[in-house]
């Protein structure tokens, strides 16, 4: 039987070996994804993924999330993230922007069983990466608009405004429409 | 979504469709219905959406990192040592540490940063000193410093704890010294008795499954 995330974080407590194992492996594809357009590159994804599951090991108690631990597991990563935004200011830039499309999630082998899955990430795929890390950190990960203004370094008009045009343009592209000027170029 | 009313944003459909990332002077009336419908039924598969697995050689990295963290103590077993740290926190730089350093029969010779490494040769990793001069006292041992050098990362040194064997230990203290030569740091850990304490100097390369003991010694009684 499965066991909950609350099962498995009590048994870690009390010192089962594998049982955080078994639950940081569903948070992964998640834990990821928002590395992803948390960061510039794919090794310091990687790495903040990893830290964040070192640090949730070791705080395990004081997670006290309830039925999905999601929502600690996103600001440990969010603190880590941000740890990292601080360090790489005070050295020089290594971004390397074509990565982190690569790490967008869309799907490279679609199939008729993930149609809607191929469309929504499609469609988030189409927009530029400014719009696209906005809704998948609000939309898909869960962060509150000020704690992605915080991640991204801008203000919170900034955020929904990229939000909103995003959002709109992937409605677009939902019903065939071609992009429109205002969505393309619009800026706040 | 009801075509014959203005949209308006106490709707909850409305407020569905538009969740958040909505610009403050948007005047939710002028939308049209038909992108309302279709914001709406995005969101709703956003929010539902199945990621992708990461790719399999960060899978077998992370399951890894985990795999050498040892299991953590159940807390009850933890719980006197938590509370007789808290309890003195507040005076630890004071008189434990003078008891610890009186009742000591270890010797813990800590070079200062600056000074000649003191040992000749480092004692066995894992292994008491030698006996020899008891120089200890509340100056050498960090009580309540925090210059943990390289290991400032909180990550970076739950990981070295616990590849040394010290899972979860809280540290009293920090400082980075010369060990018989080699730079490392200090870290004064609690023992969970009374006016005994743990000095463990660890290599500045330490972190999650790496870095090396240079000493480890018992203070106090």
């Amino acid at each position: 039987m499965t066991r909950s995330d609350a099962e498995l974080l009590r048994a870690h407590l009390a010192g089962e070996s594998a049982a955080f194992t078994v639950l940081a492996n569903r948070y992964y594809p998640r834990l990821w994804s928002t590395a992803v357009h948390h960061l510039s590159n794919r090794e310091d994804a990687a790495d903040a993924v990893q830290d964040t599951l070192m640090r949730a090991h070791q705080a395990a108690a004081s997670c006290e999330s309830g039925d999905s631990i999601w929502p600690w597991l996103r600001q440990i990563l969010r603190n880590i993230c941000l740890d990292r935004h601080r360090r790489d200011r005070a050295r020089p830039a290594e971004a390397v922007p074509g990565e982190v499309l690569e790490q967008i999630p869309a799907p490279r082998n679609p199939i008729a069983d993930h149609e809607e899955r191929m469309d929504v990430f499609a469609a988030l795929e189409q927009l530029p990466s400014e719009q696209s890390r906005v809704i998948f950190l609000v939309e898909i990960a869960g962060y509150p608009v000020h704690e992605a203004a915080e991640l991204l370094g801008v203000a919170v008009g900034t955020v929904k405004s990229r939000g909103w045009r995003g959002r709109k343009r992937m409605a677009e592209l939902y019903r065939g429409e071609p992009p429109t000027l205002a969505s393309a170029t619009e800026e706040r | 979504m009801n075509g014959m009313n203005p949209p308006h944003s106490d709707d909850p459909a409305v407020a569905l469709a538009l969740g958040e990332l909505v610009p403050d002077d948007l005047d939710v009336a002028d939308l049209p219905t038909e992108l309302l419908d279709a914001l709406a039924a995005n969101r709703i598969e956003l929010a539902n959406t199945e990621l992708p697995a990461p790719p399999p050689d960060l899978v077998r990295r992370w399951d890894a990192a985990l795999a050498e963290l040892p299991p953590l103590v159940p807390t009850r077993r933890l719980a006197p040592v938590h509370r007789l740290v808290d309890r003195r926190s507040t005076r630890w730089a004071g008189g434990l540490v003078v008891a610890a350093a009186a009742a000591a029969a270890v010797v813990l010779a800590v070079p200062d940063t600056t000074a000649a490494p003191v040992p000749a040769t480092p004692p066995p990793a894992g292994q008491l000193a030698p006996a020899a001069p008891l120089a200890l006292t509340s100056k050498d041992l960090p009580m309540g410093g925090q210059d943990y050098g390289p290991l400032g990362d909180p990550v970076r040194r739950a990981g070295c704890l616990a590849h040394v064997g010290a899972p979860g230990a809280t540290v009293l203290g920090a400082r980075q010294v010369n060990w018989a030569g080699r730079p490392g740091v200090l870290l004064v850990l609690p023992t969970g008795e009374p006016g005994r304490l743990r000095a463990l100097v660890v290599s500045p390369d330490c972190g999650p499954g790496r870095g090396e003991v240079l000493a480890d010694i018992p203070v106090g009684r």
